[in-house]
């Protein structure tokens, strides 16, 4: 395999995932190929069933690809494991666990003694503005709170890569904003690869490098942007110049296209 | 019908190891008599007629019970959800006797009624009533409030109300009440005619080739 | 103090009834024979727990129907969990769930009694067959609907099998099963009286029955209010027992009087 500059962090290759169920056949994915740069924050953006959080599913390794396959770092994904973390749209934290515990569960399967365990989880307690909440069970917080515990139970055992499936999909306007200041944050201090799902195209250009759009049901690549801003400023200078609204309308152009395509 | 088949297998296999257990005497076939010999007792009984007037007893005093107490329990819980003073007085009441194991009255019903009908009758209903009107009660009280004052704004008086809005509101709350207190039914009237025929163990030996089956084809 | 009396008048109506039913018998409207006073069901009550026979019958009824239950959940939850997660296990039980589930189970005092005799055996294993049917269904429902994301979040993290088994699933069941235990507790009650009712052995049910039978009136309703305090104080120990376990819960903490058999 030719190096070139930098090698893929992580890469897919041809995948195409059909569901059967009864008689009919559903093509979820369709011979995609996508691949992102360590370090890189890789946004996808489609239509509602466009297969997206498949694909996800299938680099997370909890599904199996029908064709194709899943690379990370060069080597074949078979199962999930340690090197990618995941955050969902609906949190998926341990309700019978408090905030604590959910932070620990994923360091219970890492060679360190429990007061290091304990250290670690307080160091990411703090690094997501937790502190006051350690032991709430999550029924007692917010959405904003609950997707906090999320990030910080999957960062805190370290993996190099990010998955996000429309992780502020569920937050209301002004939590989802500072939600997503605060993903700008821990990606530039933890400099991981991060690849996100949403439908939100400004949510897509704001936070990431790169931006791919993919076609309705079956989920194809459509057409991919380089984001490219200088994030510099605030967040107000950033989305109110000029290039930030350029591109996003373009992205939304493609998008548009195959929401109606997908209603007809 | 692949799968109705397919899932007969286990049981035919512990059929099968059951008469097999009693036919090569492992156990005294006294109490434990092969499948076979069941199936035909059953049969037997069945073709005879002599099940029938049985059946039809316990099955109108079941239902009899129970009719009673979907309606005493539905206009009760309705009007516990809609009165303030009488969700109250009832509350406690359901609270404190809910607990009680209803079978625990026949012997009460019956110092009242005798062992006829109406012994059975009356602890299937007031063992049935419970659920009806515990559900009916928060499926009336769970009505939506925007839909009572929309209804309201267009001019629907109480009764109307009730009707059109709460009635239909609470419809799967009291069938899901219905739902419990018909299996309440038949578990109360057998235990009654259990507790009032005061069978004696010849009968009961009898009874254990009749009871078996029988019964779980009518819940 | 204030909390205790506010208590009290909530359940105003119990009192009222009481008073209602102790005026209508003291003044000889209905014969006593049917309906005695309330204060000579008290004293009684008050006698037979004086000469032990209600406190020793209503422990052996106790005893009964618990280790009843505790048979029942030792066989049922296993098994519920493993109806939900192997496939050959499911195989087997589904069928003898299908059709035991939905049968009444005091139907089958008389074959107890044939097969174990009328003493703690029978009526014991009878509850414990008869209650592990809610507990397995319980268990099942709740072990299959175990949300996905919690599993594939633990497996992220880098959970086994087992770690998934013990961390994720039975944690998540738990609800469910309490919620089984919740049908089984009264169900465990209602066979042990019958039982006893039907087959003697001691206990409280023979009591009642015994009474019954020789029109000893104040003893029949005695042994009720035992009856009704027993289930009562069951109920409220298995909902403190679910608030302090399962706080984490979004509905345990609300107390739902409601019973699915």
């Amino acid at each position: 395999m030719p190096l070139i500059e930098r090698m893929a962090k992580i890469e897919t290759q041809g995948l195409s995932k059909t569901y059967r169920s009864g008689g009919e056949t559903t093509v979820a994915l369709n011979d995609l190929t996508i691949s992102v740069r360590e370090g890189e924050f890789l946004t996808i953006v489609g239509p509602s069933g466009c297969g997206k959080s498949t694909l996800l599913y299938i680099i997370a390794g909890f599904l199996k690809p029908s064709a194709g396959r899943v690379l990370v770092d060069g080597r074949p994904v078979e199962a999930p494991g340690t090197d990618r973390g995941i955050v969902f749209q609906e949190y998926a934290l341990f309700p019978w666990r408090t905030v604590l515990d959910n932070i620990l569960f994923g360091l219970e399967y890492q060679a360190l003694s429990r007061p290091e365990r304990l250290a670690r989880a307080r160091q990411y307690i703090e690094f997501m503005g937790l502190e006051g909440f350690e032991h709430r069970y999550p029924k007692e917080l917010s959405g904003g709170m609950k997707q906090r515990v999320a990030l910080a139970r999957t960062l805190c055992y370290n993996p190099d890569v990010l998955l996000l499936d429309e992780p502020f999909g569920a937050l209301d306007a002004q939590t989802r904003e500072i939600m997503q200041d605060e993903l700008l944050r821990v990606w530039r201090e933890t400099k991981k690869t991060v690849l996100m799902v949403t439908h939100s195209v400004s949510e897509a250009v704001y936070l990431s490098d790169r931006v791919i759009v993919m076609t309705s049901r079956p989920g194809t690549r459509k057409a991919e942007f380089a984001v490219g801003l200088d994030r510099a400023g605030s967040r107000e200078q950033i989305i109110l110049t000029p290039a930030f609204a350029e591109l996003q309308s373009r992205i939304w152009m493609q998008v548009r296209e195959e929401v109606l395509r997908s209603r007809t | 019908m692949a799968r109705t088949l397919q899932g007969s297998v286990p049981v035919l296999i512990v059929a099968g190891l059951w008469e097999l257990t009693s036919r090569l005497a492992l156990i005294d076939p006294e109490h434990l008599p092969p499948v076979s010999a069941i199936l035909r007792a059953w049969a037997d009984l069945v073709f005879s007629g002599h099940i029938l007037p049985h059946l039809a007893a316990t099955l109108y005093r079941a239902l009899a019970g129970l009719l009673l107490a979907i309606v005493f329990g539905v206009a009760l819980g309705v009007w516990m959800a809609r009165s303030r003073p009488v969700e109250r007085f009832v509350d406690p009441l359901i609270t404190l006797t809910y607990p009680l194991p209803k079978v625990a009255i026949i012997p009460l019903t019956m110092l009242w009624f005798g062992i006829g009908h109406l012994a059975k009758i009356l602890v299937v209903f007031i063992g049935c009533m419970m659920p009806v009107i515990i559900h009916t009660f928060h499926g009336a009280r769970g009505a939506d409030h925007l839909l009572i004052w929309s209804a309201q704004a267009m001019g629907a008086g109480e009764r109307a109300i009730l009707r059109k809005v709460i009635l239909p509101a609470a419809l799967p709350a009291v069938l899901s009440g219905i739902r419990i207190a018909l299996a309440f039914s038949f578990v109360i009237v057998i235990g009654a005619e259990l507790v009032a025929s005061r069978a004696g163990l010849g009968e009961a030996k009898t009874g254990s080739m009749t009871t078996c089956s029988p019964r779980s084809w009518l819940s | 103090m204030v909390r205790v009396g506010r208590v009290l008048l909530s359940y105003y109506s119990a009192f009222l009834l009481l008073l209602v039913w102790e005026g209508v018998a003291q003044a000889g409207l209905v014969r006593a024979l049917f309906l005695p006073p309330v204060s000579t069901i008290l004293a009684q009550g008050a006698a037979l727990v004086a000469d032990g026979t209600l406190v020793t019958d209503s422990g052996i009824s106790i005893v009964r129907a618990l280790v009843g239950l505790g048979l029942a959940a030792a066989v049922g939850i296993p098994a519920g969990i493993g109806m939900a997660r192997l496939r050959a296990v499911h195989w087997f039980c589904d069928p003898f769930v299908t059709i035991g589930f939905p049968t009444p189970k005091i139907s089958l005092i008389p074959i107890f009694i044939l097969w174990f005799g009328i003493g703690h055996l029978s009526t014991i294993l009878l509850v414990g067959f008869g209650t592990l049917f809610p507990i397995v269904v319980a268990t099942y429902h709740g072990a299959r609907g175990v949300e996905r994301l919690w599993v594939w979040s633990a497996r992220a993290m880098g959970a086994g099998e087992r770690d998934v088994l013990w961390k994720v699933v039975i944690p998540a069941t738990l609800p469910f099963i309490f919620t089984g235990m919740r049908v089984a507790l009264p169900l465990s009650l209602i066979l042990v009286f019958t039982s006893e009712m039907v087959a003697g052995g001691g206990g409280l049910g023979f009591i009642l029955i015994n009474a019954q039978r020789y029109f000893e009136t104040p003893t029949v309703y005695a042994a009720l209010y035992a009856v009704l305090l027993i289930g009562f104080v069951f109920d409220r120990l298995l909902l403190l027992a679910r608030e302090r376990i399962l706080g984490w819960h979004e509905e345990a903490t609300k107390a739902v009087t409601e019973a699915e058999v």
